[in-house]
């Protein structure tokens, strides 16, 4: 079991429950929706956007998202999925975005968690290794693992991988984590 | 699931909850955007709307009352009864009812005139022409000889006093022309009786009598003194053709005897 798992976004029932709510236009299902859901989409959009501000962005572009979409939502699995996959779209949209613009020096997403004095050391440099050592690929996988508390092969169907690859990529990531950490070299 | 993964998740996960902003109130504020900007337009269609509404009730209200008013007084005049007319007296009268329009849209009449009324289609007539069929056919049989017997009933004074008026003189105009029917009748018995059309007399003496039964109150003793008369003569003659029939028996008898004999005679001589 992920040690970061989340009962609340784990509770699938209700999630829909606010998810209707919000349909019927209630602004404190959004807010207790945000709450619950607020660290595994920024967490998501940061893993791919490496970005602070973008994953910030992104982070509000989802919930804007859900609220509007709440009307027309459809429950197929679970809804931190289909939370999940509107951040993903929104992030790679943001990341296309900036492919054509400019490239931001990645010192930038780094600053983040320096300024943050709630946080560690030793989570300082998981977070660190986890978002300069991983591949794009990998540290979506790790990130959502660790996030959201959803399967493999859930986390595949977000990611629209075979679940073989996301567990290849998610034991590949955990070595090259380990390999990292032991050795202090960040 | 390892230790070490465990263990990094976990770290991962601190290091991203502490890190993640709280931006929920601009997600707020921009639904509310959102919101206001999509109701706007209805706020605004809303702001016509109560106004458009309450016209529009307003409207189908009145138009609802002003038909039925319009029903009720198209009602009214149809088939409301505003008077009721009374031709003859107790057992012999007949009630009409009328509408505003004065047309009769009920006819009631008493066990003596429900001879009088049968056959009679009256209802939808004008009262005039009604009272005229109706005192002609009571007249007929003797029910109505007085134009005094019309009564009216209804809640205008006025209206009532307008229709007594209507409807006495249309009684007394068919009460006359019984009267003058009679008279005629009278006349042409005694016509026929001094022609000697015995049976003509008898049948101008019996409609003479019929009509004066009817209603010509003063010509009755007239009617029927001549209808007397008229069979007086019819009796006179009756005598006469009787004796003149004898007298042609008795001539019959008399010239069939003669030739008999003549016979005889003729008989006699051959031998």
């Amino acid at each position: 079991m992920p040690a970061a798992a989340l009962p609340e976004v784990e509770n699938k029932d209700a999630m829909e429950e606010k998810i209707a709510r919000m349909a019927a236009g209630d602004k404190n299902a959004l807010a207790e929706l945000y709450n619950e859901a607020k660290k595994p989409v920024f967490g998501f959009a940061l893993s791919i956007l490496k970005n602070t501000e973008d994953a910030e962005d992104v982070l509000q572009e989802t919930f804007i998202r859900v609220w509007r979409g709440a009307a027309g939502y459809v429950p197929r699995g679970k809804p931190m999925a289909w939370l999940l996959t509107v951040t993903r779209n929104l992030a790679l949209s943001r990341l296309r975005e900036r492919a054509r613009v400019a490239d931001i020096p990645e010192e930038t997403w780094q600053l983040f968690y320096v300024e943050s004095p709630a946080v560690t050391h030793e989570d300082r440099l998981v977070l660190q290794a986890a978002m300069t050592a991983l591949s794009e690929s990998e540290r979506q996988v790790v990130t959502l693992h660790a996030l959201t508390g959803l399967k493999h092969a859930e986390i595949a169907e977000i990611m629209g991988l075979p679940l073989s690859t996301v567990l290849s990529k998610y034991s590949r990531a955990r070595g090259k984590l380990e390999s990292i950490l032991k050795e202090g070299s960040i | 699931m390892t230790e070490f993964e465990a263990d990094v998740e976990k770290r991962l996960d601190a290091a991203i909850e502490h890190a993640v902003p709280d931006v929920l109130p601009e997600i707020l504020a921009r639904c509310d955007e959102e919101t206001i900007a999509e109701i706007t337009p209805i706020y605004a269609e809303k702001k016509r709307r109560p106004w458009a509404k309450r016209a529009v009730s307003l409207a189908a209200a009145f138009a609802l009352v002003v038909a039925m008013a319009f029903g009720f007084s198209r009602y009214q005049a149809a088939y409301a009864v505003e008077n009721v007319v009374t031709l003859g007296e107790g057992e012999n009268a007949v009630e009409l009812a009328l509408n505003r329009r004065d047309e009769v849209i009920g006819v009631k009449s008493g066990a003596g005139a429900d001879e009088a009324v049968e056959g009679l289609s009256l209802k939808g007539l004008g009262i005039t022409e009604a009272a005229e069929i109706l005192a002609e056919a009571m007249g007929e049989r003797g029910m109505m000889s007085d134009p005094s017997g019309v009564t009216v009933e209804g809640k205008d004074g006025e209206k009532m006093a307008e229709l007594q008026a209507l409807v006495t003189s249309a009684v007394t105009e068919a009460v006359a022309k019984t009267v003058e029917n009679a008279a005629n009748a009278a006349t042409e018995a005694v016509d026929a009786l001094t022609e000697g059309d015995v049976a003509g007399a008898l049948d101008k003496a019996g409609e003479a009598v019929n009509e004066a039964i009817g209603g010509a109150g003063e010509l009755v003793g007239e009617a029927l003194e001549g209808a007397g008369e008229a069979v007086s003569g019819a009796g006179d003659i009756i005598e006469d053709t009787a004796a003149g029939a004898g007298g042609i028996v008795s001539a019959v008898t008399d010239g069939i005897g003669g030739f008999l004999k003549d016979i005889g005679d003729w008989f006699g001589k051959k031998e």
